[in-house]
């Protein structure tokens, strides 16, 4: 009842108690106090009452907040991070920390001398085991019993000179320096070379017994209470990322923010790889033009330095550089890569012409990894993160004006924030609506970091061959996560056996065995990286004979390799979503088949009868026709535009009308636009416009933030298809007397052949290939090495290849 | 361009090529021709994985297997009911594998399933010394054909010491061998289900 109703009623109630007075004089008294009470609610100041109720409000909750808080520290007050951890088994990963940094099956082993009472001897632990330690958040060292081991002390701040306090032995031998230009470019490093030591022992006498927890004592903790899983806090230091733990403390005073949920920690390892030796590998044809060497070498040199940690909480992120640099070196067996600068000159001569939105987004990567580097040169202390997030505000708040098309519109963007540095404040006000937003800076600070940095971006990218530069940086880096998943899918190992490697700015890629003196893995890949047909035949003929299983792999590396450059079926059947519902028609059918299951069947039935889609294809589509967020977020989404909401799915939220957005998210009405977001990021999250989820690896020394804004499929699938059409005839386009003897001479000039043809030319694509087949080319013969069908690309496409 | 190429230890890839080719055609509607001359018939394995020649046609699902058998194909070629496979060999009689029963009841095995699957079975003439009646071999589609002394068995695709050529259809040689083989189907007589049936229960009994 709001006070002016209460006025009301206070004066009818007056008007006839009066009328009742002469009746009885005792009611003058209430008259009386209700005549006081009208004057007073008169004379009141109603905005002021509102605000002190809401002021009361928030008071409370403050008040029962702090009360929760209190009562919890009380029952569970956990100084380590295991403890925490521990307690949740409901968290996934990343919250908990692979317990495998750096694992491998080393020989080469620390001593770790426990000093137990009845203990007589120390035992050894691996290498790779004892440096997992050093890592904050995995301190925990599984010997015999679980043991909080607080070692490997790091510094917060750059610079900080202090001696580290640390259980680990090293000793000058048992280092080896690398140069301050090897490391991160972000690493603050002191002298032109640094040492990094290889552990070597683990005193736990060293260690004061109220650090040291048992397992059994960690158990008995779980066991105290049953509404311990999620309602436990840990203390995080607001400036620099600090965890209050054994292990980990700062000086920045005691001022810890509490969190109901650990932060997400992750390692940063930076890899030095050289080979000496190298042996060429048999070549491929395709690939010959995409590496101009590939070779095996038994003299493979990798440095491996573990130099800080990346923490992110919320919109928070931290990256702390230990000032102690642990590692390992060794060598191995591994094989070299070099990238063709052809190609790289021919991709860069093919997007500038043909293909101007690949450059386009080309160009917003190459403003999100300049600016970073910017900012880092500036030395303002940002993660990639936040960097990110100035990319991000600056992209919002022009595209809420419009899209930019071209490379063009996407400088005139950056060349506008760097005469505006204004527009930074307003483009992080915009995201702020969507996401929380934590900067360092002050207002003052982001628009002088924003003119400097901006405009040292640009300038780089205006330099002569930045794009070249950058196109042969991220084609490398892209190629070299496609050849070690290519290598793994051969060996079936994975990245604790074979890792990779490519240092910025240099067209080189390593993969190597992940062990000293290798385990094998490299010198499989040798044997098996391209496997002739006569190989085969006389494998499968030998096998026979002796009664033994075909041991050859199905595919060599380089058929694998080549099959992962094709693109993925998932954005095959993601692009078939997008094709269908920018039909109005079939638009219609698929908005009613996420609620109606018989519309759903009729329509998968229709797609599987009409283009002969696969299962796979089929349960895909299923998969998202049931998803009707999907459908509303993507029919809102021109496909062009689809990479760049990608990057910034923030300003796609602010951009949707209010009734999709209660479409989308219909059962939410508070924080509407923070649950739109959500729905958004899974919607973009398809397949298509060269998705590369599918490459994340985790071991980039990109570090895991990083990583996916430096890994481009389009850009590799875009090399391949440059190749592939110079080695292919396309039946439709030639003159079919002619067709023979072109195919011939292409055979016999680049030993492989691509013939292709629409469905409807099939029967012409097949004689002309089974005429080929068998026949002297190249000093050799033609064998057919793959027949495949793909609608929404090249359709039929016969793969012939000299043996 | 060659009429004809030698084709030796590398048969399976011949076979391989041919019959995925027909495989091709009637994942695309078009219906295959197959047809199998041989005195001695078995369901090859061919070794597909291991070939290295890789099938990427979503409709064709055998085709990520590591091992495929005659029969699949046959199976497959006969999804599209206006598909031609024709298979000719020497009528079953306990001398054809020498007096090895349990040979000949596979080879009826595999003609019985293949004639389940619609399969037209054909058997030399039952009269004279059969093996100085029919000895040629040859493996015929519409792509291709592949002939010589290699006999439709794991001994003659995979373990002898054969001689053999390939032609493709563009080939005049191709036309020869086509016609040779329509004669060949011409001299003999095609095997119900039922009678492969009764041969089979006749050797099967005989164990």
């Amino acid at each position: 009842m709001s006070l002016e109703s209460v006025k009301n009623k206070i004066h009818d109630l007056l008007i006839s108690l009066s009328s009742k007075l002469p009746q009885d004089m005792s009611l003058v008294d209430v008259i009386e106090k209700l005549a006081q009470l009208s004057g007073a609610i008169s004379r009141a100041d109603l905005e002021a009452i509102r605000q002190s109720s809401d002021e009361l409000e928030r008071a409370r909750k403050v008040n029962e907040i702090l009360s929760l808080i209190e009562t919890r520290s009380k029952l569970h007050a956990p100084t380590y991070i295991d403890d925490f951890i521990s307690m949740q088994p409901q968290l996934k990963y990343p919250s908990k920390i692979p317990g495998t940094l750096f694992e491998s099956e080393k020989s080469r082993k620390v001593v770790v001398d426990p000093r137990i009472p009845g203990r007589k001897s120390p035992d050894q632990v691996s290498v790779d085991q004892m440096m997992s330690m050093l890592f904050p958040g995995l301190l925990t060292f599984r010997y015999k019993k679980l043991r909080k081991v607080p070692v490997g002390r790091w510094s917060p701040f750059k610079f900080r000179v202090a001696p580290p306090l640390s259980a680990v032995f090293v000793t000058e031998r048992d280092s080896f320096d690398v140069s301050k230009d090897l490391l991160p470019l972000d690493y603050p490093a002191e002298s032109s070379t640094v040492s990094v030591h290889i552990p070597l022992e683990l005193n736990l006498s060293e260690i004061s017994r109220d650090f040291v927890r048992r397992e059994d004592q960690l158990e008995e903790k779980v066991d105290e209470s049953a509404e311990a899983e999620s309602n436990l806090y840990l203390q995080l230091c607001t400036r620099c990322g600090a965890v209050q733990d054994g292990d980990e403390n700062c000086g920045c005073g005691r001022d810890f923010l509490r969190y109901a949920s650990p932060p997400k920690s992750y390692s940063l390892i930076w890899n030095i790889v050289e080979s000496a030796k190298n042996e060429p590998i048999p070549s491929d044809p395709l690939f010959g033009r995409i590496f101009s060497e590939a070779s095996f070498s038994a003299d493979t040199s990798v440095k491996k330095i573990l130099y800080g940690f990346e923490r992110r909480f919320k919109a928070t992120s931290w990256r702390i550089n230990y000032d102690t640099l642990y590692g390992d070196a060794f060598k191995t067996d591994g094989m070299r890569f070099t990238i063709s600068r052809k190609i790289v000159g021919d991709i860069v001569e093919h997007i500038k012409n043909k293909d101007s939105l690949l450059l386009r987004d080309l160009r917003v990567l190459q403003y999100i990894h300049e600016l970073h580097r910017s900012i880092i040169r500036n030395k303002y202390d940002f993660t990639f993160s936040q960097s990110l997030i100035i990319v991000k505000a600056l992209m919002t708040e022009a595209l809420i004006h419009e899209t930019p098309r071209t490379s063009e519109e996407v400088d005139v963007v950056f060349e506008s924030a760097r005469k505006q540095p204004q527009k930074l404040l307003t483009g992080l006000e915009l995201l702020r609506k969507v996401i929380d937003i934590s900067m360092p800076l002050t207002e003052e600070d982001l628009v002088h970091m924003c003119e400097a940095c901006v405009s040292e971006a640009t300038n780089a990218i205006k330099l002569n061959e930045s794009v070249e530069r950058f196109v042969l940086d991220v084609f490398s880096h892209s190629l070299e996560h496609y050849v070690l998943t290519s290598a793994m899918i051969l060996l079936g190992v994975d990245e604790s056996d074979i890792r990779s490697h490519h240092t910025q700015n240099k067209d080189e890629l390593y993969l190597y065995d992940n062990l000293p003196d290798g385990n094998g893995c490299c010198e499989t890949l040798r044997k098996f990286a391209k496997v002739s047909s006569s190989q085969r035949v006389s494998a499968v003929r030998d096998a026979l004979d002796k009664d033994m299983p075909v041991t050859l792999p199905s595919k060599d590396f380089f058929s694998i390799l080549e099959e992962f450059m094709v693109g993925c079926k998932a954005e095959r059947a993601d692009s078939v979503y997008m094709k269908l519902i920018r039909d109005r028609q079939v638009a219609k059918t698929i908005q009613a088949s996420a609620t109606d299951d018989k519309v759903r069947q009729e329509l998968l039935l229709k797609l599987k009868q009409d283009f002969a889609f696969d299962e796979y294809t089929i349960s895909h589509l299923d998969a998202l026709f049931r998803t009707e967020s999907h459908f509303h977020v993507l029919k809102n989404l021109n496909d062009e535009d689809l990479f760049i909401f990608k990057l910034v799915p923030e300003a796609l939220v602010m951009k949707l009308a209010e009734n999709d957005k209660f479409r989308i998210c219909p059962d939410t009405s508070v924080e509407l636009d923070k649950a739109v977001l959500g729905k958004v990021q899974d919607a973009l999250e398809m397949c298509v416009d060269g998705c590369p989820l599918c490459m994340y690896g985790s071991y980039c020394e990109m570090s895991i933030f990083l990583m996916k804004y430096f890994l481009s499929r389009r850009l590799v699938e875009t090399g391949y298809k440059i190749i592939r059409d110079s080695l292919s005839v396309d039946l439709e386009k030639i003159a079919r007397e002619k067709l023979l003897e072109r195919a011939t001479e292409m055979l016999n000039s680049n030993k492989v052949l691509y013939l292709k043809a629409s469905a409807t030319n099939l029967s012409l694509l097949m004689e002309t290939a089974f005429s080929l087949l068998g026949q002297p080319v190249a000093g050799s013969r033609a064998y057919m090495k793959a027949i495949s069908f793909d609608l929404m690309r090249d359709g039929f496409v016969v793969k012939l290849e000299a043996d | 361009m060659r009429e004809t190429v030698q084709v030796g230890d590398d048969i399976q890839m011949y076979d391989l090529a041919l019959l995925l080719g027909e495989a091709t055609k009637v994942s695309a509607g078009s219906p295959g021709s197959l047809t199998i001359i041989s005195p001695w018939i078995s369901n090859v394995a061919y070794y597909l994985g291991s070939s290295g020649l890789t099938v990427g046609i979503p409709a064709i699902a055998f085709g990520r297997s590591d091992v495929v058998r005659l029969l699949d194909f046959v199976k497959y070629l006969r999804e599209d009911h206006r598909s031609q496979v024709r298979l000719a060999t020497l009528k079953s009689s306990p001398d054809k594998y020498s007096n090895d029963v349990a040979q000949l009841i596979w080879e009826l095995r595999f003609l019985h399933e293949a004639s389940e699957h619609g399969a037209k079975i054909y058997f030399y003439s039952d009269e004279g010394d059969i093996r100085k009646i029919m000895h040629p071999k040859f493996l015929l589609t519409s792509l291709g054909v592949v002939f010589g002394s290699f006999n439709f068995t794991k001994s003659g695709r995979y373990w002898n010491i054969e001689d053999g050529n390939y032609s493709s259809a563009l080939s005049p040689v191709y036309f020869e061998k086509k016609q040779r083989v329509e004669e060949i189907v011409a001299k003999c007589k095609e095997a119900t289900l039922d009678k492969i049936q009764g041969l089979l229960s006749k050797f099967e009994r005989r164990t």
